[in-house]
């Protein structure tokens, strides 16, 4: 119970326990999948993914293409940013249009947004935008009040499918007001979500519901969301247990303590709480660098030899789905296209073949996820087949510069795809032109560039999406890197809520949330 | 003139400080620029927020700016969100100075109790000292955590200091970080005054008749003080960036954890600001306790009045 | 005269430690680093006398060897960091309102004024992190501790009345400061070191949670107690052997300390 504010007991309101610190609420800025679990709350973009995969429109309402690259979208009419201080008008809030939806696309493809990854490739002049060279983005128009213009320097069938995540939100221009800049996203931060922000402090975050939320079919139950950040896990569960918080993700470590033998919810807490199984796009890796492990038969001795079905089921008690490639189950096209790959007798064959010195390899590993763990059953499982790893445990961020730099023999990785569809995941992971970020293992093959461009050029998603899974086989056949396992985290709330909705982008629909009676 | 003598002195640190602490950040090799923009983002971009940060300036501009920049106290902004680190570091430090400040009370009063207690309490406090001493920082804070979410009511901060109850939220994460300067501080006092009970003064006011306490306090206290207040001196300054395992075991935004996430996240104007606040911080601490020395030890200041 | 008895005697005492712990990895029942998923988090049993951990290896090995390595880094560091200290403090002390006691006392501000875990993490980033590295900048940093308060104590004692005396007898500067100044004054800066030696194995927990202490997967003590605590509510054998092995060792320091005291003659 906080004893810092007062709520009514009439409203109702859901405690949600956080893991770290939530960063500032810019939409440009933001990184940590712990703070979007709060951001999306009061952003939204374009488009959204529903829990089964599929697109569903939300700013936007329609949009059409004649040729894959000029992509035509007609904003909703009537849609309203949260009343805020920083709108100078009588009601304190402002209709948003095609031109906020301009400021936002523009400012998302400029050098200091951490998201401009994800469309800068694909929007005409949004590279030279984003080296400061001229200061408008070529490919974004606006046609009218509620119709924008996305031009695309080549044709994509998929690019749609790039913005189906909130990381591309829109907000609106007055965050730059110089009068509020300073306090946009510490204190004040204003998108058209079904929550819009009622206060900030390091330790807490208080959400009320949007009573003007555009989507009337939508409209949020729980009238208020407290985000309460509490770092240690075992003292959040605790707080879990005794109702001082009514939500949290159970992290790997707690497994043992909520599950019985039979990986079911001990008796315990069956009474009071609830889980709720969430299949998202992040994935766990052992990259390779082709450059230093250039020997493909040591690759894929290492490919054979890995046991991630031992992984996932000693280490996430079942909870996740062991990949061979890189699309994700539940992704647009998936395909298992990877049976048996642990195959020990393969993987001694290919060691044969290939020049391996028994030197040791290092695997850089980190501190956040599983990685440690991981690495070590990795380290297990390949002096099994006669291949001898080192590890070195570093923080995230030294791993990722060591890894871009291509210092790194060995890392692991995961990832959060942020992409709904295989064809730009594929081509931001295995072209050339990616070398090295993000194709982190250096993967070079004409064959397979040529191929994923003329992905463009398909008119039927089916066929394209099918000729994906055929690329990904071909691949994998040189073993860039050791795809592990999709995790699958588990949500543990109480029983007075029902209706948990999270999408694969990891997306908390809590608009969806309501009170068991 | 003593305090002007000392004044430059320890304005010679702070420069040292501010010096070292630009050497440190630009002589290891790390990538600021990448780390803000994360594993996605192409190489053209991660150079082109080089250029704005004037990381690819050569070593004595950069130097030149810094310093600059730092005497008009403009500490810039975050690397990872464009935050004004002055804001940041301000707020963070006042929630660090309540928790320190609440550590002192109880180290205090834990000293006053080991002084004015009798023998058999001794012994009772030896064994205490041994099992605060005797576990490392992070154990010990992690069961009074648990033990103070069992039984303690103030058990949420809102992050800023609303009402008393987000004051008395911070008890128990002050009793933890005060454990060990507690052990420190109770263990040189019982050496001094085993060390001195038996010196003549003290034997002599005994054979007056003085009463125990009075003893205690006007002699032993007066000449164990400098050892007291020279460990102190020690653990004070590390009270406020090194609570960070306190703040992070009890979810309490200061500047312990700020210096870690800034560690991890390679933010070089918050490292920088948090950097140089630790010395003023440590030279303030400095000087009042200079000033006290003298004051304390007659014989000290009879050397000054020879030099 | 007397007091170095105490400095000999805990000197031997944690020789003896040392010892010990070289030969400890000897006793164990299981390779610390055999890894058997199939028997994970189990409790103490006959077959792991301390139980296991979340990846199956047996307790009671890691311990012993994680015990093993963080006590011998632990103990030269301090022992490192001890001898630089009072030898630098003691002089510093001694030529009290010199320059030369100036320099150090800049120095040692520099360095305390300085957060300890930035000058470390910017240091290992250079140097390949692991733990022999970490603690050998660590007892570059930590000398300071016994440096200021034997500094401290030399300031005190040198104008007692029995120093004041031994050189109205004609006895030597030299002698004087290394036979009877420093000897009074050290067992302070002694017994601050030995307090602070819990906390320098604590440290290698906080050093491993930036990425700089025990490398996976050799167990360290800090680390294993530091991870145990995430399993402290389904298996606490985690946490408590690791955490009792560490009490015990600092308990039998503390003991041993305060009983080689009991013999100490009085001060004239």
């Amino acid at each position: 119970m906080s004893c810092s504010r007062k709520v009514e007991k009439t409203t109702s309101q859901l405690i949600i326990g956080q893991e770290s610190e939530p960063e500032r609420l810019s939409p440009l800025t933001i990184k940590d999948p712990q703070t979007f679990r709060i951001a999306w709350q009061i952003y939204e973009g374009l488009l959204g993914l529903d829990v089964n995969g599929k697109i569903v429109p939300k700013i936007a309402e329609s949009w059409e293409t004649e040729d894959n690259k000029t992509w035509i979208f007609h904003i909703r009419e009537g849609i309203k940013f949260h009343t805020s201080e920083i709108f100078d008008t009588p009601d304190k809030t402002r209709i948003v249009t095609a031109h906020d939806v301009l400021y936002s696309y523009t400012r998302f493809c400029s050098s200091e947004a951490y998201p401009s990854f994800v469309i800068t490739d694909s929007i005409k002049g949004a590279s030279e935008y984003n080296a400061k060279k001229v200061d408008s983005v070529e490919g974004l128009k606006v046609i009218d009040d509620y119709t924008l213009q996305i031009e695309l320097n080549k044709p994509e069938p998929f690019f749609i499918n790039r913005i189906t995540t909130p990381w591309i939100a829109i907000f609106p221009r007055e965050a730059e007001n110089v009068k509020f800049k300073d306090k946009w996203g510490l204190q004040i931060a204003v998108g058209t979500g079904p929550y819009q922000l009622i206060s900030k402090t390091d330790n807490e975050i208080i959400m009320g519901k949007n009573a003007d939320y555009w989507n009337k079919q939508k409209m949020p139950k729980i009238e208020k969301l407290i985000f309460r950040i509490v770092k240690n896990d075992q003292v959040r569960f605790m707080g879990l247990t005794e109702n001082k918080i009514d939500l949290m993700v159970l992290p790997n470590k707690l497994f043992s303590v909520v599950f019985d033998s039979e990986r079911r919810l001990n008796d315990k807490y069956r009474k009071g709480f609830n889980l709720k199984t969430i299949s998202t796009f992040n994935t766990h890796t052992i990259g390779t660098n082709i450059k230093k492990i250039p020997d493909v038969h040591l690759r894929r001795a290492m490919f054979y030899g890995t046991n991630r079905h031992e992984m996932v089921e000693k280490t996430l008690y079942g909870y996740g789905d062991v990949m061979g490639g890189i699309t994700p189950p539940g992704m647009n096209g998936y395909m298992p296209l990877f049976e048996n790959i642990f195959n020990p007798e393969k993987a001694r064959e290919e060691l044969k073949l290939s020049h391996y010195d028994g030197k040791e390899i290092e695997l850089l590993v980190h501190d956040l996820a599983n990685s440690e763990e991981i690495g070590q059953i990795f380290q297990k499982q390949m002096r099994n087949i006669g291949i001898n790893i080192s590890l070195t445990k570093l923080d995230y961020n030294s791993n990722i510069v060591r890894m871009v730099k291509g210092e790194a023999a060995l890392f692991s990785m995961f990832f959060e795809f942020v992409f709904s569809s295989p064809e730009p995941l594929l081509i931001n992971l295995f072209t050339t032109a990616k070398i090295p970020v993000p194709n982190f293992w250096q993967y070079s093959n004409k064959n397979i560039d040529k191929k994923l461009e003329e992905l463009r050029y398909s008119s039927d998603r089916q066929e394209s999406v099918a000729i994906c899974a055929d690329i990904e086989k071909e691949i994998m056949q040189d073993a860039p890197a050791v795809f592990l396992y999709r995790q699958k985290y588990i949500v543990m709330f109480s029983n007075k809520f029902r209706n948990l909705k999270v999408n694969a982008h990891n997306h908390y629909m809590f608009e969806e949330l309501e009170m068991a009676e | 003139m003593f305090y002007v003598k000392r004044i430059t002195y320890y304005i010679s640190i702070l420069v040292g400080v501010i010096l070292f602490s630009f050497i440190i950040f630009h002589a290891i090799p790390s990538d600021p620029a990448r780390i803000i923009l994360g594993p996605n983002a192409g190489e053209q971009q991660v150079e082109t927020l080089r250029k704005e940060l004037g990381l690819d300036k050569p070593l004595q501009q950069q130097l030149t700016r810094y310093v600059s920049r730092v005497i008009l106290l403009d500490f810039g902004k975050s690397y990872t969100d464009n935050r004004s680190v002055y804001h940041e570091v301000f707020q963070k430090f006042q929630i660090s100075l309540v928790l320190v400040t609440l550590t002192l009370f109880f180290t205090f009063f834990y000293t006053l109790f080991v002084i004015s207690s009798s023998k058999n309490i001794n012994r009772g406090i030896e064994i205490v000292n041994f099992m605060l001493v005797s576990t490392p920082t992070f154990f010990s804070g992690i069961i009074i955590a648990i033990l103070t979410f069992l039984f303690y009511p103030f058990t949420s901060f809102s992050g800023e200091f609303q009402s008393t109850a987000d004051v008395l939220y911070m008890l128990p994460p002050a009793l933890v970080l005060a454990l060990y300067p507690m052990a420190i501080l109770a263990r040189i006092l019982k050496q001094e005054m085993e060390k001195l009970n038996d010196s003549p003064f003290v034997v002599c006011a005994r054979a007056q008749g003085l009463s125990e306490l009075r003893i205690r306090f006007e002699h032993i206290l007066k000449n164990a003080l400098i050892p007291l207040l020279a460990a102190l001196s020690n653990q004070l300054p590390m009270l406020f960036t090194g609570a960070f395992i306190v703040e992070i075991i009890f979810s309490l935004p200061g500047i312990g954890s700020l210096l870690i996430k800034s560690i991890l996240q390679k933010d070089f104007p918050m490292l920088e600001c948090i950097i140089i606040l630790n010395g003023i911080v440590f030279v303030l601490i400095n000087l009042i306790f200079e000033t006290i020395y003298p004051v304390i030890d007659r014989r000290i200041t009879k050397q000054y009045a020879q030099k | 005269m007397h007091k170095n008895k105490f400095i000999i005697k805990n000197g031997i005492f944690l020789f003896v430690l040392f010892l010990i712990s070289s030969l400890l990895p000897y006793i164990s029942s299981h390779d610390p680093l055999a890894i058997d998923l199939d028997s994970k988090l189990v409790e103490p049993s006959q077959q792991h006398l301390l139980g296991t951990d979340e990846l199956g290896r047996d307790v009671f090995s890691r311990v012993t060897n994680g015990f093993s390595t963080t006590m011998r880094v632990a103990l030269l560091a301090m022992l490192a960091s001890l001898v630089v200290g009072i030898f630098l403090g003691g002089i510093a002390g001694y030529f009290y309102g010199t320059w030369v006691d100036l320099i150090f006392n800049w120095i040692v501000s520099l360095i305390f004024s300085l957060p300890f875990l930035l000058i470390m993490a910017s240091v290992m980033s250079i140097i390949k992190p692991n733990i022999v590295n970490a603690y050998i900048i660590l007892s570059c940093i930590i000398w300071v501790g016994p440096a200021r308060i034997t500094r401290a104590e030399v300031i005190k004692t040198k104008n007692l009345d029995h120093i004041l005396a031994a050189r109205a007898f004609g006895i030597p500067e030299w002698r004087i400061l290394l036979f009877i100044i420093m000897p009074a004054t050290v067992e302070s800066s002694f017994t601050f070191s030995i307090s602070y030696l819990p906390e320098i194995i604590g440290l290698e927990a906080g050093l491993s949670f930036l990425g700089l202490g025990v490398q996976p997967p050799y167990p360290g003590l800090g680390k294993m107690i530091f991870d145990g605590l995430n399993y402290i509510y389904s298996s606490w054998w985690l946490v408590l052997f690791p955490a009792m092995a560490l009490f015990l060792a600092v308990m039998s320091i503390n003991l041993f300390m305060a009983w080689s005291k009991r013999d100490k003659p009085d001060i004239a």
